[in-house]
Formats: structure tokens, C-alpha cells, sequence
């Protein structure tokens, strides 16, 4: 459901007009027609903003801040807009600054092995820039090709990579915030362990809620010496689960341990021929680095540890082709789903891996229960689960079905000891499932946190927290309404 | 009515949780009573009738690291989180494991080994500290910079506010962004928005295999060049150590500068890395040295030693470590996490504000290079006059203590102003 704000009601003329002033003329969009790429995110909530700024600098940030709180109107950072929670759709109307003009790499350091950059530098851009120097940014989510460093912060977003090298915020040293009184603030310094408590470590991952991130100190690391990439086949998702256990077990933390089941291999396969065979029930991407003598015993360590889980083939790619090749089906996986399906949608959920086959069992019967497939491929070192479902959205009451399913794989997370999101981020999406997860005290302490970097509706209002002042609770409803309209082509739910 | 007995009284009413009267020093103060608790409902408790009767409370872990921060500005009691000390959920094949805060590193490594894992933190003074002693000192030791730290490893925790509330935050799942990570607030507060009660890790495979390479090179700036071009190589080296004279004569008998290169990983690993470090280093390389770590986090035990940490751009390390050398400071550069750690040579004639000002005048300097100057352990006078923990102001962390602790009485003082 798309939510116009009426102007006349906000008076947003002298708004309009105190932006312009700010920024320029051409970093101020107001009319319906440019407003439109601003209402959604890679998810199926939408709203329009009343307003969209694209500052340059860190001061007109500070400056546009200030004359938003003037207004009271609440304010939306955002990156690329690849979120899957909804993080950066305006709810509530509002502001919505976009940080895709403040995208410059400002300083490679190899020498202090930081790098120091914008906030709407892509992913993807900064490992490109930095392989030619021989080092990487280790966080390395698979939208890499779209997503903005900012964003990743404020997700904390992961990755295939993350097994070995954590998620975002073990890579940044420091972070240059606007915080809601339109105050800069930096958190961190440009070396490990700065003195005082970890409010760096607090800010990644509060999804734009607590300030807008204007510039970001990240480590970087030098690309290893040698690099091994593995597909193991098996018969089942369980026996693939196992041998995700064996080979933790055997003492070998492989870079990236990636699963893929039958249903995404058959969508996957003969759109990107990446070289999964079609009759495999499930596949590993494995990959190990390190030196060159080492990755050749780890990986015979991983090979013992998949034979001894079944294994029918175990492939190494022996060319840089192949292995990207093999990496190909996996971060396009999304992508060949929506060219398969009318519909889907993407869920994040986070298990501990001795509970994979189990869940994975659970997670197929409640999908299949509903009559929906579902496809899975997923970061099986990091109990780290996407299911997927695919729907046809023509349906009459798909979506309510798909959302009652949603849940249940959610609810099934959470009693396996798991939580509800390890990567994409709670969002507006699951703020209803964090009463699952959390005491009201220790959603109260959270709410303490908002409160001790200002009034709580300024930034990103009902994101994160479930029953925020003026929220609406639960979306289902809604989402039955925006799906009113005809759906031509491939819709993302995610 | 006399002191005495009002302490008596308060006590008294902190009967159920068995009080001990007095207690070790901290800071030179006595407590006028220490209390133990034997669990997360037990701490609650305690802190909800220390908060209505608006009574100072120090958290008191293994006391490794109680010289840490600004002095404690009220009279107190001592919540010692000794019997704290339970492993809650350990599932080796998952990598997590819940401990409740007191207990010690030692214990938590012990535990671990026997499934052959480890916790990749090796904390000065000594593995003795408790594991929510190293969260909130922030300490981190020579694996830093190679390998992750606290801060980095903990997955979830559950505290105690200062008004007694229990809040837990994160959860047991190696990945998570379920919410605001409330656990990470506490790395590097100084315990200043609660009490950590219970914490969950990520843990690794501990390395099958380990070495320890000596290197002696001609100069501090030789030392760190060698240094940046092994750790810029990829090899599994999980720290680089450049000790001055003066701490390779307290280790060794030996006052050169020495290289300590700690390598860890499989057989083959960490036999290929010798034998390609021995081929770039320009001068020898001894590899019968068996192990460092407790030697050199020894050397800065103690309460009145004087013991600073500087964080500086790789960059600028041998330059400042020449400086602290110059100002008679006893120092070791950790290169991969860029951070110099140092013991003050003191005594009863050192002049306590001529020290402070020259440690003052380092930080400014250091400041200016991005970095930072901490004072991880001194005496109550020179922490007097002194910021210890140099941490920029910022008011959210103000904003953030009245909402955790809104009668300030959980280590009160220890960070922001100590006025
Ligand atoms: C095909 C596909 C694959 C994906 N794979 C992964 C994956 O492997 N791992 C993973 O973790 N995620 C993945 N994602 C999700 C998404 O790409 C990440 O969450 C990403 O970090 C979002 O970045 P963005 O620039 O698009 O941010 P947006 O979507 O614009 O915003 C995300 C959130 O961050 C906030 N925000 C953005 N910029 C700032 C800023 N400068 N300051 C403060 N707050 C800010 C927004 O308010 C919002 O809450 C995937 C998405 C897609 C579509």
C-alpha cells in the first residue's frame, strides 16, 4: 500500500524550500514522479516520502537534521535501497536522506591497513579497488554489486564470508555520525579497542535509527595467498547438514560453507549453468583459504568430513572461471528465482547448526503444508537459514497464507534456540516477532537506548521496536490491500 | 549513631545475600560490606535494595584490573561475582558457549581445550581475569588485532540495570541482528551500565599445532617494517610482538629489541610459515623459544604499577614507541592490533603530576594521529590526576548511563568526569 502524504496538511512548501537552501536546488526531490524509486526497499512495504534530500556533506546532514526536528517531520537514511526488512522505507512519511551521492573512497591506507569512506560507497566497488592493491574488505553480502557501505553498517550486514571474518562490525574501527539533535559525532578512532564503552559496536546494526552514518573507517586485510573452492553433492539436506557439523568438528573453519537444496539447484542450474548437478538433493560451496600448503590439508580434511557424510561427488575448481562460476549460482540465486516465479518471498532466520536438519525437516513440512515449494540456499556454517517461498500472487489470499507460513518458519527458528533475523535485520518487517525473542524489560532497555540518543520517532520511527508510538502492529492487513493491483512482473517479497 | 553501626544496620538489611563486613581495598577504600551472589535472580535482587537504598555498589570479578578508571567517588559495597562461575550451555559444535561473568578466563579455556576449543583472548594481566571483567575492562592482549577480541566474540549477554532489572540481549547463535546489541554497550564501560551477569561467546578450534619465532632486529623502525611485511603476507600468525630492551631484559636477560612471532594452525601451516619467514627476514630467526604471553602480561601485574596502552596508526608505532622509551617507559608493540603497551618505571620519589602531564602530553600527540592513550592501571594518585581512560566525551554516553543506572550507583565514577 502505497501512503500519500497530503502536502497541503504538512505545509511542506517552506520545508521544501529550507532544504533547497541547504543542499541545492538539484539534491531536493518533491513531486510524485521522483518520490517513486523512494517508497520501497527490496521488500513489499511501501510509502511515499514527502521529500527526498541527497546531501553531499556530513555538514549539510548536520544542517538538514536540524531543520527536520524544526518541522518535526522524521527522518529516513538511506543506501541502495537493497534492504530486505523494509529498513529503509518511509513509513511515516516524512524526509528520507539518500546517501548515494556521498559515494567517494577518501582514503586507501594500505600502509595503516584502513580504509576511509563514504557512506554510499557500493560494496563491491571498494573489494574491486582494494584486490588491486592486494588487500579485501572481508563483509561481503551477496547484493555486494548494489549495496552501499552504509547500509552494511547500519544492517550489520553478512555474508557467505562471515563464517570465518564476522559480520560488518568486526571490520569497522570508526564511524562519523549525525546523531538527531543534528550533533557530529565520531565513535571509535582509527585503531582497535578505543577507551570508553563500544557505542561504535552499538550504532552498526541499529538500522537508522539512532543517527545517520556519514563516514566509515573499515580494516582491510590482505587477500590470502591461496584460495580453495569445493562442491560437495549429497543425496538429502540432512546428510549436507552433517556434514556441515563434521567438518566444525574435525577443527577446519572453512572462509564460506554455503548450502543450496534441490528446489534451488532446479531454478539455479539451467538459468546460470554454475555446474550443480540437477538430480543432487543438496549442495556445499565450500571454500577454504590460507596458505598454500594448509588450504591442501584442510581441504582434504573437508573432503573426509563429506565422504563421511555421504558425499557422492566432491568437485575443487581448478581454474579462477570455475570457481567463479561456482560462486555465480550461488549470489544470483535470488535473482533466477524471481526470473522462475511470479512471486516469492525471502526469509532471514538464524539457527544454532546442530539444530540444521532438524529445522531444515521442520521448515519443508510447514512449507509444503501450506502448499507452497520452497527453495533454500543459505549460509549453513552460521545456521544462518533463507527459505524461500514461491507463490503465484494472482492467488486470492496468497499473501496472508504466505505471511501465517512466514511465521510459522519463524516461530520454529525461534524455539530451536535461534532468533529471528541473522543478517537482513528486524526492520518494520519482524518488529511483531521480537516479543518472541525478547522480555518487555528487555525490549524496554532498548527502547532506552533510542530514548538516550533522542526522541524516539526523529529517526527511522517504527523501525526495530515492536508497538513504537503511532506504529501499525503487524502489516499483514496491509500487504493484502497493496496487492490489490495487478502483478506482471516477478514481485521480490522479501 | 556512629558509622559502625550504620554500616551494621545497612548490612543487616542485606542479611539474605549473607554480607561479609568490609573487605579488600579498592582504591583505598574499604567496602562496608561485600556480597556474593550465586545467581542472575540472586544479582537482581541485590542490585533492587541497593537501589532503593540509594547504596554505591563496585563490581568486584577476579580484581585483576580494579586499578582501571577514574577513583570511585562514594562509599560502597562490594558485589563479588566470584560465585558467579557456572558454565549455562556449552554446544561445542555450534562454537558458543554461556558462562555466567564470573567466572575466570582460565576456567572457560579449560573447559574448552577439553573439546579442543579456545577462546582467541589472551588478556593482560593473566588468564585469572573473569570473562565479564575482560568484556568491560575492554583488555585484549597480544592475539588482538590477528584474532577478534571480546567485543568482537560476544554473541549475547544478560545484565542487570542499576535499578535491578534483568535484560538479556543478543542470543546463542554464532550470527545475529536481532534487535540493538545492548551487549556490546558494556565492552570498555568499566561495568558503568550494570552488571554483566552472564555472557555467550563465539569460540574457535583451538590451532593443533604452535610456534614461537624470535627475531632480533637492529632497530625499532627494522622491527615494524619486518613486522607489517610478515603480517601483510597472509601467513597464520596470530601475533608480532617488538619488545624494547628493556622488556627483553625482564623476559630474557636480554636487552635488544626482539621480534616474537606467534604462529598457529595446522602442522603444515605452521611448518611452511617458519620455513618462509626464515627465508624473508634479514636476520636470524630462533624458533626454540616455547612461549611469551604469560611472561610479558606478567610483567604489568600488580596494583600500583603504572601501566599505559596506546593506540596509534600503524604508521606512527615506531615513532611514539621511541618516545615512550624516551620518557623511561618499559614498552612492547602489539603490531597487528597497532597498539603499544607500557609499565612506567616508578617510585616513591616519582614526581605523580610531573608523570601526569608527560603522559598527558603523549596523548595529545597521539590524539592527533588518530589514536589513543589509556591508563590501564595506576595508583589512585596518579589516576587522580589524570583521565585514565582519555575517551572523547560524548553525551550520549551520559544520556545512556541515567537510563541504565538511573541512581548511578553501579561503579559510580569510574567513567566520564570523575568529579
Ligand atoms: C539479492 C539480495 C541479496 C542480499 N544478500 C544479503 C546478504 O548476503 N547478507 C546481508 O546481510 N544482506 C543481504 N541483502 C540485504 C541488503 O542488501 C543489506 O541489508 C544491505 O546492507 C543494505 O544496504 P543498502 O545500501 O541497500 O541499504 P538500504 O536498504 O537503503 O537501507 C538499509 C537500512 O540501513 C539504513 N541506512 C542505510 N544507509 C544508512 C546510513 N548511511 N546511515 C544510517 N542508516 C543507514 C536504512 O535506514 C535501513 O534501515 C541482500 C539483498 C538483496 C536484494
Amino acid at each position: 500500500m502505497v501512503r500519500f502524504f497530503k502536502r497541503s496538511r504538512h505545509k511542506p512548501e517552506p520545508l521544501v524550500r529550507e532544504l533547497i537552501k541547504v543542499v541545492g536546488i538539484n539534491q531536493v526531490l518533491y513531486t510524485a514522479e521522483d518520490l517513486i524509486g523512494y517508497e520501497y526497499d527490496a521488500t513489499i512495504e511501501r510509502a511515499a516520502p514527502e521529500v527526498v534530500v541527497l546531501p553531499h556533506t556530513t555538514d549539510e546532514i548536520s544542517s538538514v537534521v536540524k531543520i527536520c526536528r524544526q518541522y518535526n517531520r522524521p527522518i529516513v537514511p538511506r543506501g541502495s535501497g537493497s534492504g530486505l526488512s523494509g529498513g529503509s522505507v518511509p513509513i511515516k512519511g516524512g524526509v528520507v536522506v539518500s546517501l548515494t551521492r556521498m559515494n567517494k573512497i577518501l582514503d586507501i591506507n594500505i600502509e595503516n591497513r584502513y580504509a576511509v569512506l563514504q557512506p554510499g560507497v557500493i560494496n563491491l566497488q571498494l573489494q574491486d579497488r582494494l584486490a588491486t592493491e592486494g588487500f579485501t574488505y572481508a563483509p561481503d553480502p551477496s547484493s555486494q554489486r548494489i549495496c552501499t557501505l552504509g547500509g552494511n553498517v547500519a544492517n550489520n550486514s553478512g555474508g557467505p564470508h562471515t563464517l570465518a571474518h564476522g559480520s560488518t562490525v568486526n571490520h569497522i574501527l570508526e564511524l562519523e555520525v549525525v546523531l538527531p539533535n543534528g550533533d557530529i559525532a565520531r565513535l571509535g578512532s582509527r585503531v582497535l579497542d578505543t577507551p570508553g564503552p563500544d557505542i561504535r559496536g552499538l550504532f552498526a546494526g541499529s538500522e537508522g535509527t539512532l543517527g545517520i552514518i556519514t563516514e566509515i573507517t573499515a580494516q582491510i586485510i590482505p587477500l590470502p595467498q591461496s584460495l580453495k573452492t569445493m562442491l560437495a553433492v549429497f543425496d538429502t539436506v540432512t546428510s549436507a547438514s552433517e556434514a556441515v557439523s563434521s567438518i566444525i568438528r574435525r577443527g577446519v573453519i572453512p572462509v564460506a560453507l554455503e548450502m543450496l537444496d534441490q528446489e534451488i539447484i532446479k531454478i539455479v542450474e539451467p538459468r546460470i549453468q554454475a555446474g550443480y548437478p540437477l538430480d543432487a538433493g543438496a549442495v556445499l560451496l565450500i571454500e577454504i583459504e590460507g596458505i598454500p600448503d594448509a588450504v591442501d590439508a584442510d581441504s582434504e580434511l573437508v573432503k573426509a568430513a563429506c565422504e563421511a557424510s555421504g558425499a557422492s561427488e566432491i568437485r575443487v575448481a581448478t581454474s579462477s572461471e570455475e570457481r567463479e562460476k561456482l560462486w555465480e549460482g550461488r549470489k544470483a540465486a535470488i535473482g533466477a528465482i524471481g526470473a522462475a516465479y511470479p512471486a516469492f518471498y525471502l526469509l532471514d532466520g538464524v539457527v544454532p547448526r546442530t539444530k540444521l536438519p532438524q529445522v531444515m525437516e521442520d521448515v519443508l513440512a510447514v512449507a509444503s503444508s501450506y502448499g507452497f515449494k520452497c527453495a533454500n540456499m543459505f549460509h549453513a556454517g552460521d545456521g544462518n537459514l533463507h527459505p524461500t517461498l514461491m507463490f503465484d500472487p494472482q492467488n486470492e489470499g496468497v499473501l496472508d497464507r504466505v505471511l501465517e507460513c512466514a511465521g510459522e518458519i519463524m516461530r520454529i527458528c525461534v524455539d530451536s534456540g535461534g532468533a529471528i533475523t541473522g543478517e537482513h535485520g528486524v526492520g518494520l518487517e519482524k518488529t511483531s516477532y521480537m516479543e518472541w525473542i525478547y522480555s518487555q524489560d528487555d525490549l524496554d532497555a532498548m527502547e532506552n537506548i533510542r530514548e538516550a540518543f533522542g526522541p524516539a520517532d526523529v529517526f527511522n520511527p517504527c523501525k526495530i521496536l515492536p508497538n513504537g508510538h503511532g506504529c501499525a502492529v503487524g502489516h499483514a492487513a496491509e500487504i493484502n490491500i497493496a496487492m490489490g493491483g495487478n502483478q506482471t512482473s516477478a514481485d521480490i517479497y522479501i | 549513631m556512629s558509622q559502625d553501626s550504620e554500616t551494621k544496620i545497612l548490612s543487616q538489611t542485606f542479611k539474605a545475600f549473607k554480607p561479609e563486613l568490609g573487605g579488600r581495598l579498592i582504591d583505598g577504600q574499604e567496602p562496608l560490606f561485600t556480597v556474593k551472589p550465586e545467581s542472575v535472580e540472586e544479582v537482581s535482587a541485590i542490585v533492587e535494595l541497593a537501589y532503593t537504598k540509594e547504596l554505591a555498589l563496585v563490581i568486584a570479578g577476579s580484581r585483576t584490573a580494579m586499578c582501571m578508571g577514574n577513583v570511585v567517588n562514594r562509599p560502597f559495597a562490594v558485589l563479588d561475582t566470584a560465585n558467579l562461575n557456572s558454565i549455562v550451555e556449552y554446544v561445542p559444535e555450534d562454537l558458543t558457549i554461556t558462562v555466567e561473568a564470573g567466572m575466570t578466563l582460565a576456567t572457560l579455556q579449560f573447559t574448552l581445550a577439553e573439546y579442543g576449543q579456545y577462546l582467541p583472548i589472551n588478556p593482560p594481566p593473566s588468564d585469572e581475569i573473569s570473562v565479564g571483567g575482560m568484556l568491560v575492562t575492554g583488555v585484549a592482549g597480544t592475539w588482538r588485532g590477528q584474532l577478534p577480541s571480546a567485543r568482537d566474540l560476544i554473541l549475547g549477554a544478560t545484565t542487570v540495570k542499576g535499578d535491578g532489572t534483568v535484560v538479556r540481549s543478543g542470543g546463542r547463535v554464532v550470527k545475529n541482528v536481532t534487535g540493538y546489541d545492548l551487549h556490546r554497550l558494556h565492552a570498555g564501560s568499566l561495568g558503568s551500565f550494570g552488571v554483566v551477569a552472564e555472557t555467550t561467546f563465539k569460540v574457535l578450534p583451538l590451532p593443533v599445532s604452535s610456534a614461537m619465532l624470535r627475531i632480533e632486529p637492529k632497530s625499532i623502525a627494522a622491527g615494524v617494517s619486518l613486522a607489517k611485511s610478515l603480517l601483510n603476507k597472509g601467513f597464520p600468525i596470530r601475533s608480532v610482538v617488538l619488545t624494547s630492551p628493556a622488556v627483553s631484559g625482564l623476559m630474557l636477560s636480554k636487552e635488544e629489541f626482539i621480534l616474537f612471532v606467534d604462529i598457529g594452525g595446522s602442522d603444515v601451516a605452521v611448518r611452511q610459515t617458519i620455513t618462509a619467514i626464515s627465508a624473508l627476514s634479514v636476520y636470524p630467526v630462533d624458533s626454540t623459544v616455547i612461549t611469551i604471553g604469560q611472561q610479558l602480561r606478567s610483567i604489568f601485574e600488580g596494583d600500583n604499577r603504572i601501566v599505559v596502552r596506546v593506540g596509534v596508526p600503524q604508521q606512527y608505532i615506531a615513532e611514539i614507541m621511541s618516545q615512550m622509551i624516551e620518557m623511561n617507559i618499559a614498552v612492547f608493540a602489539n603490531i597487528a592490533a597497532s597498539q603499544i603497551s607500557g609499565e612506567c618505571f616508578s617510585s616513591d620519589s616519582t614526581d605523580m603530576k610531573e608523570l601526569a602531564d608527560q603522559l598527558g602530553s603523549l596523548r595529545e600527540i597521539v590524539k592527533r594521529y588518530h589514536g589513543y592513550l589509556m591508563i590501564e592501571n595506576a595508583s589512585v594518585e596518579l589516576r587522580s590526576k589524570i583521565d585514565p581512560s582519555g575517551a572523547s566525551k560524548l553525551s550520549v554516553v551520559d544520556e545512556l548511563r541515567r537510563k541504565f543506572d538511573p541512581a548511578q550507583i553501579i561503579n559510580p565514577g569510574r567513567i566520564g568526569d570523575s568529579k
